[in-house]
């Protein structure tokens, strides 16, 4: 912890350091990054396409979110602090630079049912708790990118991520889950033409979760502690948080390739990417419920021109991911040694069931606005815009078949405009509405799914009986619902005195609430503090 | 330019050629799994175990079929997995003597048998070899040993108890008999597979009496304590045990004096006086009646060491009834191959639903409800998962709940 909060503090100090120059606001940054579309790639070498100008931005926040709009495996409330930093800067005459931190602390109230990072149409393994309870979450991710100014036609460049995370539960059984992931990225660029670039860049991933055993007061004897398998399916075993240790080791592997297009009005970015994932799930002694693997597939395309003073954004991104489990059969071997009396024990694989569990997933989401530009460029006095945004997915289990396929569509408008501009101050207020529609909302379970198991019944018949009835339908509710969502976010800027130099502050203040159908709601509220340094 | 824009789409297109998507071939059923069941020793040639329910159970799923004329039955569309298969059926006497190929008493007899962890990955024609016993009189009938928790949330272990029910029609007496209960070690040191004619005991205990000094009437039963005590008071969730029948007396619990001892005869372990009932298991116990001088049975370490604890060997065919209490394990269920009693006599096993106890979780035979019109009678198949279920809310001597009359 002392060490997560020394990074903090020196990530703070790295975004005050180097002032001077004239300020940045808040739409400057913004601006910046938009009209630089390479530095929104995993392509560190982009930073040497098109240089942005040394400056950083530091926020602090605090969110809360509570309502009943949410998913079986999601808290009731959410609420925590939020740091993030990021900064621009040139490291010398040849090395360009930029970092970003990102701190996140925060609780969830009245969560089950999942007591790992990733629950949702993602490896099937998932361990957990039917009792509610509340969760501490703090995730540290750090993020880098190194790159070469242009030499001749080539860029080069690397990029370092890092994420820690750890998760508490605050009741029994009191799991604890800690995430590790860490990549780094090579890649470079190469210009074709004077507005032609190709860009290229691959990388190597490891993460890694894991869950040691779960600490308990056990005031309640009959408490179980559940290993999902996919969909429905799961063995619901009373005390097995005893002894329980189970790790996720997943070796990710990938890159993107790039096609950029800038005029003097243009610039147009296009990648396209895949990842590979192999993941392996452990327990002690090789005992694993199975292994899981995926691809992702990635594109997208951010398109900008400047007509006069409008400046015109079009982005089109999605992704397709594909993930399947291989459940296994495994028994324990005891061999003892009759000379020692000693034995040993080990896991045999006996039967790997190919592809059992199959999941995914989509996302397609195409943006389109407009900005009146003001001050070259570095300043916007208005904003409209609209959205559109296809996802879903489509988890299924074999033998029994069961399937829940989900198809959704959101389309919005916002818009931001300008409330005050006096002597750098700036008050401006940002509005979004969207309607989420269900088009498919498809919920098939096995048949003996919804029997009610009884005292005789085996604890696999117990837990897929209380996941069929307690986590997929009313998730299958949730998803069956639309929801109007509306946001209202109003930021004050000004310039700031620290120590003679010059920065920008500025104060957030969002509140955004989504109503469905049947009456569910789902409320955010959030206020934020920051700075722009140089 | 267009050689620029080519050479980029060139690139594009190798990169997406060189990765396809994910394989997307499921898993299939077994299209058939074939299970011969062969009539035990004794019986005729002629005579088939026909239209009969063979039962292969997994820890997911179960499949019932009937067997053919020739005792024959084919599942068809089987999902892979570790199957148990079993099966059991009740004669009477008479056709007891129809069906054997020599003289025999007229007894009822069940005809039992059972494959544990069969492992059904593909096609199979499996061999179900049947055992037969006779009617027993006397049954082990409810076995709890998981304990609870006291009024302070604080685990409670003093309230273990074993019943034994009459389920003849004439009175019946203890005098004389044991109840041995099964080795337990966390690594299986004696099963069933490797002997086949021995049980080895963790402890032996014996009931008292001269002949009739403890008698049964038909459809009572008795029941044996470690602590003959009202546990309700310091643990409302436990049992009232002041009226049991017999106690194992020890300075552990605190002994009630009106009751009768069950004598200890044998324990592996010195300082246990009393019943060694663990709170997730292994649990197995079995009644027996012996005239001979148990002293002289062997006393044996586990295989491959000359230290440690030492089990007492005793002859299976002494045995009137046994039942097969095994833990439950987080990851994977009961492991059956850890069995110590033999398949004649408990074909099957039964286990609590937690895996370490304290969770006033109670094994109990069920009511043969067709039989019972004007008093109760047990279920006896001589296969525990068919006849016991496990309950939540033990109480001694009771069998009307909805559960035990399924």
């Amino acid at each position: 912890m002392r060490k997560h909060i020394v990074l903090l503090i020196i990530s703070i100090l790295v975004s005050v350091i180097g002032m001077a120059q004239s300020l940045v606001y808040t739409e400057e940054h913004e601006l910046t990054q938009l009209l630089n579309p390479w530095t929104m790639l995993p392509n560190a070498a982009g930073l040497g396409v098109s240089p942005v100008k040394k400056h950083g931005v530091t926020e602090l926040g605090y969110d809360k979110s509570n309502g009943n709009y949410h998913r079986a495996q999601i808290g009731n409330d959410l609420s925590g602090l939020n740091f993030y930093s990021e900064r621009y800067d040139k490291l010398s005459k040849n090395w360009l630079v930029w970092g970003s931190f990102n701190f996140q602390m925060n609780r969830e109230t009245d969560r089950a049912w999942s007591d790992v990072f990733f629950p949702f149409n993602n490896s099937p393994y998932i361990f957990g708790s039917s009792v509610k309870g509340n969760y501490d979450r703090q995730i540290f991710d750090l993020h880098a990118k190194l790159s070469t100014v242009q030499q001749g036609k080539l860029t080069w460049g690397v990029g370092v991520d890092y994420t820690a995370g750890d998760m508490s539960r605050l009741r029994d059984p009191r799991s604890r889950t800690y995430l590790a992931d860490y990549a780094v990225v090579p890649s470079l660029t190469y210009k074709l033409t004077e507005k032609h670039t190709l860009g290229l860049d691959v990388f190597a991933r490891y993460q890694k979760e894991k869950m040691p055993n779960a600490n308990t007061v056990q005031l309640d004897p009959t408490l179980k502690y559940y290993t999902f398998f996919g969909m429905e399916n799961a063995d619901a075993v009373i005390g097995a948080y005893n002894g329980f240790q189970r790790q996720f080791e997943s070796g990710f592997y990938g890159g993107d390739i790039q096609f950029g297009y800038k005029t003097g009005k243009i610039n147009w970015v296009n990648s396209l990417g895949m990842e590979y994932q192999l993941q392996e799930v452990s327990g002690n002694i090789k005992q694993s419920p199975g292994s899981y693997h995926s691809l992702n597939y990635k594109a997208s395309s951010m398109f900008r021109l400047i007509q006069k003073n409008k400046l015109i954004c079009a982005s089109l991104k999605g992704n397709y991911y594909q993930g399947a489990s291989n459940e296994f059969r495994q028994e324990l071997d005891i061999i003892p040694n009759l000379s020692t009396g000693i034995a040993s024990q080990e896991w045999v694989t006996l039967y790997q069931y190919s592809n059992r569990y199959i999941t995914k997933s989509y996302n397609v989401d195409l943006d389109f606005n407009i900005r009146n530009l003001m001050a070259d460029a570095k300043d916007y006095s208005w904003k409209a815009g609209v959205n559109l945004q296809a996802y879903g997915f489509d988890n299924q289990y074999n033998l029994p078949y069961s399937e829940m396929r989900v198809d959704r569509l959101k389309a919005g408008i916002y818009g931001h405009g300008r409330l005050l501009n006096k002597k750098n101050h700036r008050v401006n207020l940002d509005t979004k509405i969207d309607y989420d529609l269900a088009l498919t909302n498809k919920l098939v379970l096995s048949d003996d799914a919804f029997v009610t198991p009884t005292s005789a019944s085996t604890t696999f018949q117990q837990g897929t009986y209380d996941i069929a009835t307690q986590v997929l339908t009313p998730d299958n509710n949730y998803f069956s619902q639309n929801a109007l969502s509306y946001k209202l976010e109003a930021s004050y800027s000004f310039p700031l005195s620290f120590k003679k130099t010059q920065l920008v502050g500025f104060l957030k203040m969002y509140i955004k609430n989504s109503q469905t159908n049947q009456n569910q709601n789902w409320m955010n509220a959030g206020v934020s503090i920051g700075i722009i340094p140089l | 330019m267009t050689k620029q824009i080519s050479i980029f789409l060139i690139l594009l297109v190798s990169v997406v050629s060189m990765v396809s998507c994910l394989d997307e071939t499921t898993p299939t059923a077994i299209s058939k799994i074939t299970v011969q069941v062969a009539m035990p020793h004794g019986i005729k040639d002629s005579v088939h175990y026909a239209n009969r329910y063979v039962i292969l159970k997994s820890n997911r799923l179960e499949y019932k079929v009937l067997t053919d004329s020739l005792g024959k039955a084919v599942f068809e569309n089987v999902v892979p997995d570790i199957y148990s298969v079993s099966t059991s059926c009740e004669i009477s006497g008479d056709q007891y003597i129809a069906y054997s190929d020599t003289v025999v008493e007229n007894k009822g007899v069940i005809f039992s048998g059972s494959l544990a962890k069969e492992q059904l990955f593909s096609e199979k024609t499996l061999q179900l070899a049947l055992t037969k016993s006779i009617k027993q009189s006397l049954l082990i009938s409810k076995i709890y040993a998981s304990g609870t928790k006291d009024a302070l949330s604080k685990n409670y272990t003093a309230d273990a108890y074993i019943e034994i029910f009459n389920n003849s029609d004439e009175t019946q007496y203890m005098d004389g008999l044991y109840l041995g209960l099964v080795e337990a070690e966390s690594v299986i040191a004696f099963p069933a597979s490797s002997n086949p004619i021995y049980i080895h005991a963790r402890q032996i205990f014996r009931f008292p009496g001269s002949g009739m000094d403890n008698p049964i009437l038909p459809g009572k039963s008795i029941v044996i304590a470690n602590s003959a005590i009202n546990h309700t008071i310091s643990a409302p969730t436990s049992v009232d045990l002041s009226t049991a029948d017999f106690e194992a007396k020890s300075t552990k619990f605190s002994n009630n004096s009106n009751v009768k001892t069950f004598e200890l005869i044998y324990t592996a372990y010195a300082s246990l006086l009393y019943m060694n009932l663990t709170n997730g298991g292994d649990n197995g116990a079995f009644l027996f009646k012996t005239n001979d001088d148990i002293s002289t049975y062997p006393i044996e370490y586990i295989p491959g060491r000359v230290s440690g604890n030492r089990y007492i060997r005793v002859p299976a065919e002494t045995v009137i009834d046994g039942v097969e209490v095994l833990r439950n394990k987080a990851t994977t269920g009961p492991d059956p191959n850890s069995k110590r009693l033999q398949s004649f006599i408990d074909a099957g096993y039964m286990f609590i639903s937690s895996i370490s106890g304290y969770t006033h979780e109670s094994i109990d035979r069920k009511v043969d409800v067709a039989k019972s019109t004007n008093r109760t009678y047990l279920r006896d198949t001589n296969n525990s998962q068919n006849d016991f279920k496990s309950v939540t809310d033990p109480s001694p001597r009771k069998y009307d709940k909805p559960l035990l009359l399924e």
